[in-house]
């Protein structure tokens, strides 16, 4: 049969044939397996992008229409071309980075203040128990209460300048950090310390070698917490009594019925808030990697 | 039987109508509160026509309730209300109705309310500070939105400085006296509100702008288009009540009586005989659209443009709409009650009818 | 400091009492149990200490009187405001508020916690959105919605629920995600219909960090209600005593304020726990271990 003619002798032939062949193959199965990934990652991100830009999308055509049609009064409503208008005019004229670096600032310095108080305040509240005895019920009531019920009286000692708002900032980083140091040390594994204590370590050795890097992930939680209340808080004070920043940009357009410019506020303090809040997620996970390996 | 029918709806039709010609109750917006957030105020028959009553009377007969909302944001929370549809009507200053007219707001001025409100300029009784110019890179308190702002940025300009030159903080009145007190501020402006604290000896006036007219403010009443095309008869007898309590209020026989209403609001005696003393109630208080008002009014939207307070242009004298004054005033008998007033504020005519 | 504090729980064998975790006889139990009542007072000293030095303070004149009232002052508002009808008026209406806009929260936050938590798309389409929405402070909304919803109770109700959702909804996709992979492998193999698995099992296995989610919520809704009243001023409202407070430079009426806020938030607090510990007390135990 002409297939056994072929198999007798192709079997041989198409065997070397095929080893060619399969080589070949597997040099372009190399090729696209690697082209396949990279393809495959390109077109999973693409998907990610798409439907992270959906929803907004969605509700940006939504808005669209609204506008155009009138349902709403444009009053209050502004249409979308309006405030990316008013976005572009205030970028142009500085108004927007000029209030941004004013904001900025008060939240760095309350981030800072708060932030180190806090991590003090928790460390030692992590590591003495006879601290926590006589710290922590105090402690946890101070946090039922909201920093708007603190306000009032923040104004009374600090007047409306820029010290109450470093002080309500610092106050609202303050929280969040100390909580989560507080538990990120004293939760570390009793066996640190005794191995610690087996080796004699010095104790402070212990604080810096041992107790921090063990409750590392728990402070940067807290320090992301706290960063994310910081920012947080600075609108609410700059919403209460400011003549400068993004917040007061808010109360601006309030004012003055400008709801175009109450939105661009809005929006540039969203995008701020999840950079920095990106920002810091990049942090914690380049620091994790480093943990793992060293771990 | 048809023609029975037919004269039955006929007859009925009239008071269909009717029934449909009133409205189940009349929302007036009042841009300020009284002391201690109390929702009663003073100053310009408006507030003195809410004290007595006198809307509610009038309509009363038809089964029309009349609602006052006092608003702590002033006019700026009125302007809220007002494109939220919660109100029909409003008393409030220039700077905001004009910011919300630009805005697309659909309202209709139909009586002029206060004029030659001055603005008066607080600090604390030991402040070193004796001039505007002094308190450059100060801290001063302005309720941003309403037309102390305006009267404010005008006062500035006619001295060649800016608002940079200050820390501006937005301070409704109450927060700003309280503030002032406490010297967490540097000074404030506001308006009459200041004089109390002036007579308990804890602040100091160091600037009012009451001799200087084109730097005072305005007060208005207001419709909203969509009332005003549904109810226009209670629109006129709104009007009609107003101009009756005005010419009472305009009659110097009873400016005792008036200010012991304006005193209701909390301000006490001192206030308004400091800010009105000086003018004649009638001429504070005219209701006319005179020349005065609507060169004034045009003259606020210009500045209030160049501030960038104020987004769009519009036509002042298509705004202020006098066909209900005018009609009022003649069904009233009450032409030459209110003297015209000239672009600089100076009455046109001598003064020959007598109020009744 | 003491390192060997950080692990100091003492296991007591029936009968008798121990002394730094050796077994002793009941004589020293008896001194020892009222040294465990002394070391449980030692959170009191902190606040006991800052009211001694705020009473003298306030007598010697070292601050300001007109600023910081005595103790007695305060104690003294306080009866007065608790005698006071208006008062207690604002509280109703506070709680009311914050109730419809906790339910709200509440309601669609399960809902769109759930839908995040469950489904790999409804995670890819809103979670991004979610997550934007929620840098921003919700205080800075309030222009906007009061400018969209109008200067009536609508108003306050909207931003406490617009406030207080985006803990519910956090919670409600941890709950949702710790049903373990283990649990919808069991259901796939099972084959238990789609419907039944969420009611039966996913909905059941997130209860606890439901339950966080609404302990949650209700913090953030009564801290939500203070802060609308506090910024949209009508009507009456616990928040009232804060602005008077601040306005006639009175601390005692500010201190009185933040006094109630707290004890409030406190109150909803310990019913919450009670409620949680109630309904989740016929969870098994491997539920609860699961938070």
């Amino acid at each position: 049969m002409a297939s056994d003619a072929t198999t007798g002798f192709g079997l041989v032939g198409t065997l070397g044939r095929d080893r060619a062949e399969g080589r070949s193959r597997r040099r372009e199965a190399g090729w696209a397996r690697k082209a396949g990934w990279v393809w495959r990652m390109a077109r999973m991100g693409l998907e990610v992008v798409l439907a992270a830009a959906a929803l907004p999308l969605l509700l940006l055509s939504f808005w669209h229409l609204v506008a155009e049609h009138h349902w709403v009064s444009n009053l209050i409503l502004p249409p979308p071309s309006d405030v990316w208008r008013t976005f572009r005019e205030l970028l142009a004229d500085g108004t927007i980075a000029e209030n941004l670096a004013i904001s900025g600032t008060r939240v760095a310095k309350g981030f800072a203040a708060g932030g180190l108080l806090g991590l003090l305040l928790g460390t030692a509240l992590g590591l003495s128990t006879a601290c926590r005895a006589y710290l922590r019920p105090t402690f946890i009531s101070l946090t039922q209460v909201n920093l708007l019920g603190w306000i009032p009286l923040l104004i009374l000692m600090f007047g409306i300048d820029e010290p109450l708002k470093i002080a309500a900032i610092s106050w609202a980083t303050f929280l969040p950090v100390t909580f989560n140091t507080m538990q990120g040390i004293a939760g570390i594994a009793p066996k640190w310390f005794e191995l610690a204590r087996v080796y004699q370590v010095r104790r402070r050795d212990v604080v810096w070698r041992v107790a921090i890097p063990a409750a590392l992930p728990s402070l940067f939680t807290g320090i992301r917490s706290g960063l994310g209340a910081a920012w947080m808080s600075l609108v609410l004070v700059e919403l209460v009594a400011s003549s400068e920043g993004i917040g007061f940009m808010v109360v601006w357009g309030r004012q003055l019925f400008q709801l175009d410019l109450v939105l661009v506020a809005i929006i540039v303090i969203g995008a701020v808030g999840l950079t920095l809040d990106g920002l810091l997620r990049a942090v914690e996970w380049r620091l994790r990697r480093w943990q793992g390996a060293a771990a | 039987m048809r023609k029975l029918v037919i004269g039955v709806l006929m007859f009925l039709a009239p008071a269909a109508v009717r029934a449909a010609d009133l409205p189940k109750e009349i929302r007036i917006g009042v841009a300020g509160v009284g002391t201690g957030n109390r929702p009663v105020v003073g100053g310009a028959y408006v507030a003195t026509a809410a004290n007595n009553g006198d809307l509610e009377n009038e309509f009363k007969k038809d089964g029309v309730a009349v609602k006052y909302v006092y608003f702590a944001g002033a006019g700026p929370a009125v302007n809220e209300a007002l494109a939220n549809g919660q109100l029909d009507f409003a008393y409030q200053g220039d700077l905001p109705a004009l910011v919300a007219k630009a805005g697309g707001l659909p309202t209709k001025l139909i009586l002029a309310a206060g004029r030659f409100s001055a603005i008066y300029i607080g600090v604390p009784v030991d402040s070193p500070y004796r001039t505007l110019e002094d308190l450059k890179g100060k801290r001063v308190a302005v309720f941003k939105g309403t037309n102390l702002q305006l009267a404010f940025y005008n006062v500035l300009t006619s001295r060649g400085l800016k608002d940079s030159d200050f820390k501006t903080i937005n301070m409704s009145t109450y927060d700003g006296n309280a503030a002032l007190l406490s010297k967490d501020i540097d000074a404030q402006v506001s308006g009459n509100d200041l004089v109390p604290l002036v007579d308990r000896g804890v602040v100091r006036i160091i600037y009012d702008t009451q001799k200087e007219v084109k730097l005072t403010r305005l007060t208005h009443v207001l419709v909203t288009e969509d009332f005003e095309h549904k109810y226009p008869e209670i629109v006129q007898r709104l009007v009609n009540t107003l101009l009756k309590t005005a010419a009472w209020e305009s009659d110097e026989a009873n400016r005792g009586k008036v200010y012991q209403i304006w005193v209701k609001s909390g301000l006490g005696l001192s206030a308004w005989k400091r800010d009105y003393d000086a003018f004649k109630i009638r001429d504070r208080d005219s209701p006319l659209f005179d020349e005065y008002y609507r060169t004034h009014y045009k003259r606020l939207l210009k500045a209030g443009r160049e501030l960038k307070l104020v987004r769009k242009d519009f036509d002042i004298d298509r705004w202020l709409d006098p066909t209900y004054l005018n009609r009022g005033l003649k069904e009233l008998h009450l032409e030459g009650v209110w003297p015209e007033q000239d672009a600089e504020g100076k009455p046109k005519v001598q003064l020959t009818a007598k109020t009744h | 400091m003491s390192i060997r504090t950080v692990h100091r729980t003492v296991v007591r064998p029936a009968g008798m009492g121990t002394l730094k975790g050796f077994p002793c006889p009941p004589a020293m139990v008896r001194r020892q149990r009222s040294w465990r009542a002394l070391h449980a007072a030692r959170g009191a000293v902190l606040p006991l200490a800052f009211l001694a030095v705020w009473a003298l303070a306030t007598s010697r004149g070292w601050a300001n009187r007109e600023v910081l009232p005595t103790p007695v002052t305060v104690l003294q508002t306080i009866r007065n405001s608790l005698a006071d009808a208006w008062f207690w008026t604002g509280v109703w209406h506070s709680l009311a508020r914050m109730s419809a806009g906790f339910l709200i929260a509440s309601a669609t936050g399960l809902l769109l916690g759930v839908l995040l938590g469950a489904s790999r798309w409804g995670a890819r389409l809103g979670g991004p959105g979610f997550h934007a929405f929620r840098q921003v402070a919700p205080f800075a909304w309030i222009p906007l919605i009061s400018a969209w919803f109008g200067t009536g109770e609508s108003t306050k109700v909207v931003f406490i629920a617009v406030a207080a959702f985006p803990a519910m909804v956090i919670n409600a996709i941890e709950g949702v995600q710790a049903v373990t992979r283990q649990h919808s492998e069991l259901a796939r193999v099972l084959e238990i219909s789609r419907w039944r698995f969420i009611t039966g099992v996913v909905v059941p296995g997130a209860m606890p960090q439901i339950f966080t989610g609404i302990h949650l919520t209700l913090v953030v809704s009564w801290l939500a209600t203070v802060g609308a009243e506090y910024f949209l001023q009508i009507g009456p409202g616990v928040a009232s005593i804060l602005i008077e407070g601040r306005a006639l430079v009175r601390m005692d009426l500010v201190l009185f304020g933040i006094l109630v806020i707290g004890l409030v938030g406190f109150a909803l607090n310990l019913t919450v726990r009670h409620l949680e510990a109630l309904v989740l007390r016929w969870r098994p135990a491997s539920a609860q271990e699961s938070r």
